[in-house]
């Protein structure tokens, strides 16, 4: 059995809660330095949802061509895919690859910012509880715990013969960090605000847009080679018009059902017809 | 979806009187859900809310109960309630573009449209994309009297986001009302293309091929019997559609109809429309009804 440590009083008060006092207060800062330093996403893309769009419209011509009158059919073909001035044709510029992104100042600066925002303040208060609080122990775990917890737990003393259950500052330091994103989202409202700020400031609630694709917003896609099969889909269609053949299909539909009942409600006499 | 996240399903759980601030976010997002224009309750529901100044809400949930609240007293005509729900969102969102529309709402609800036909355009300026900006100038332009900018403006619009099938029933109709029937019907057979089981859309497009006459007759009276096909009760409009067409063309004369077969089944579709126009009126219209149906049917035989 181990000698008791008996832990200074004074620990408690220039130690123990001036740290957690300090954590928090960094915590705000930087809870307002990041909202501080996040840009306005940037509005949307105008060419890149008329792309996607002509896309989707294209592909729907494709599906119910059928329903519409052969004139009107080819001349919507004749827009998508004339090989001079159809949509599908002009001359697109090749979508910028991630390469290009990263060396795009402006998404770089953005990423920067967010790393920034979290990795400054955590470094700079890993070295002010280095330089002021290190190679004591500040608090006594009140149950045991198996030694392997040491290098979690004593991290900055390595004394073999202490006892698991006394924790070191650096080591308090980690676990109050850890522990204190719910109080953080309880008194700053919590990441959910930050979304609705995020969409506030967009202005953009309900974006049909947007979905196309399944691409998110920002992130380009390769409209160049989707054109290109589309044009292709497209010349594939025959178009047939489902409706040739309508108003036969009525007069016969009415004969079935004066011989078989009363299906449609059409009556007994339109048999004679 | 609607109803998932709002946890109710009619309007009669969301009732007329305020119960608690969960039940009234809950209520606000179901009637925003479902596009139920009720100023009135969202008033019911969002002014506590206000009033309150977000107590026990979240952040979130606040500004947007102060949107739909200010949305709701634009529609009321009770400026100082918008005034006080804007400047709350104004001094949280200072240059959003959302705030900057929902401010040129305000002088479009005051009738100010050419201030706010500015406001729309500038934010289009710095935001080209913006669906609700470029539907929002079109409303004005309507409001206006300017139907051919308005027409031009929708034209834009969806020359974006072509799927929107409002908003090409919407330039259909102001082609319509221009007479544009070529355009209009370009509209509609879009409307066809987005849904083509809709036997309204059918019905519309065969109107504008009829009224434009000529060889378009006979495509009308193929559309009407589509819609028929896809909608055979009460679709009276169709039925009438049906008739006029086979009338017209019964009547262009033998050049016409020279093909016997064709001017067979124009009559027998004549027969078919008419006996189901009957029956349809039968035992529901009155006896002076029926006989002003009978004498038009008689009219078009």
């Amino acid at each position: 059995m181990q000698h008791e440590l008996v832990l200074d009083p004074a620990i408690r008060d220039w130690v123990f809660l001036p740290l957690i006092v300090i954590m928090f207060l960094v915590g705000i800062l930087r809870h307002n330095a990041t909202s501080l330093l996040r840009s306005d996403p940037k509005p949307g893309d105008k060419e890149q949802v008329k792309q996607s769009m002509a896309l989707m419209r294209s592909r729907r011509l494709r599906a119910n061509a059928r329903y519409i009158p052969e004139e009107a059919y080819h001349a919507r073909r004749h827009y998508f895919s004339h090989p001079t001035t159809g949509v599908f044709s002009q001359k697109l510029e090749a979508p910028p690859n991630a390469l290009a992104m990263m060396s795009d100042p402006d998404v770089m600066q953005n990423m920067m910012k967010g790393n920034m925002a979290t990795m400054v303040p955590q470094v700079a208060m890993m070295g002010v509880v280095n330089q002021f609080f290190s190679g004591f122990v500040l608090v006594k775990i009140p149950f045991p715990l198996t030694p392997s917890f040491k290098s979690m737990l004593q991290r900055g003393i390595p004394l073999a013969s202490l006892d698991v259950t006394y924790v070191t500052s650096l080591s308090w330091y980690f676990i109050v960090m850890f522990g204190m994103q719910g109080l953080f989202r309880l008194v700053l409202g919590g990441s959910e605000e930050d979304e609705s700020a995020l969409m506030m400031s967009a202005g953009m609630g309900m974006m049909p847009g947007m979905m196309p694709g399944g691409a998110m917003p920002g992130q380009p896609v390769d409209n160049k080679k989707n054109f290109e099969q589309e044009r292709e889909n497209l010349s594939l269609v025959e178009h047939k018009w489902a409706l040739a053949e309508a108003e036969d299909v009525l007069l016969a539909g009415v004969k079935l059902a004066g011989a078989s009942g009363a299906r449609r409600g059409a009556p007994a006499k339109a048999k004679s017809s | 979806m609607a109803t998932a996240i709002s946890g109710l399903t009619s309007l009669e759980q969301v009732g007329t009187t305020y119960v608690n601030a969960r039940h009234a976010i809950r209520s606000i997002a179901f009637l925003k859900a479902n596009r139920l224009r009720r100023p009135d309750l969202v008033l019911t529901f969002g002014l506590p809310l206000v009033d309150a100044k977000g107590a026990g809400l979240s952040q979130a949930e606040s500004y947007s109960a102060h949107e739909e609240v200010y949305l709701a007293a634009l529609d009321l005509d009770d400026a100082p309630l918008a005034k006080r729900c804007i400047e709350v969102l104004a001094g949280r969102f200072p240059g959003s573009f959302r705030v900057r529309t929902l401010q040129a709402m305000a002088q479009e609800a005051g009738g100010r449209f050419n201030e706010a036909l500015s406001a729309y355009n500038a934010i289009l300026e710095d935001d080209p994309a913006n669906t609700l900006v470029m539907k929002r100038r079109v409303a004005v332009l309507e409001s206006m009297g300017n139907t051919t900018a308005a027409a031009q403006a929708l034209v834009e619009y969806l020359a974006l986001y072509s799927s929107d099938g409002d908003a090409w029933l919407q330039l259909g109709k102001i082609y319509l009302v221009d007479s544009q029937y070529r355009k209009a019907a370009f509209c509609y057979e879009e409307l066809l293309l987005l849904a083509p089981t809709n036997h309204v859309f059918h019905t519309k497009y065969a109107d504008i091929l009829y009224t434009l006459g000529g060889p378009d007759v006979k495509t009308a009276r193929k559309y009407y019997a589509h819609s028929l096909n896809i909608c055979p009760q009460n679709n009276a409009r169709a039925l009438y559609g049906l008739m006029m067409c086979c009338q017209a063309m019964a009547s262009a004369g033998p050049a016409r109809s020279k093909d016997k077969d064709d001017a067979r089944k124009t009559a027998a579709l004549l027969e078919f429309a008419s006996t189901q126009l009957e029956q349809m009126y039968a035992g529901k219209a009155s006896v002076s009804d029926s006989t002003v149906l009978s004498r038009m049917l008689e009219g078009l035989a």
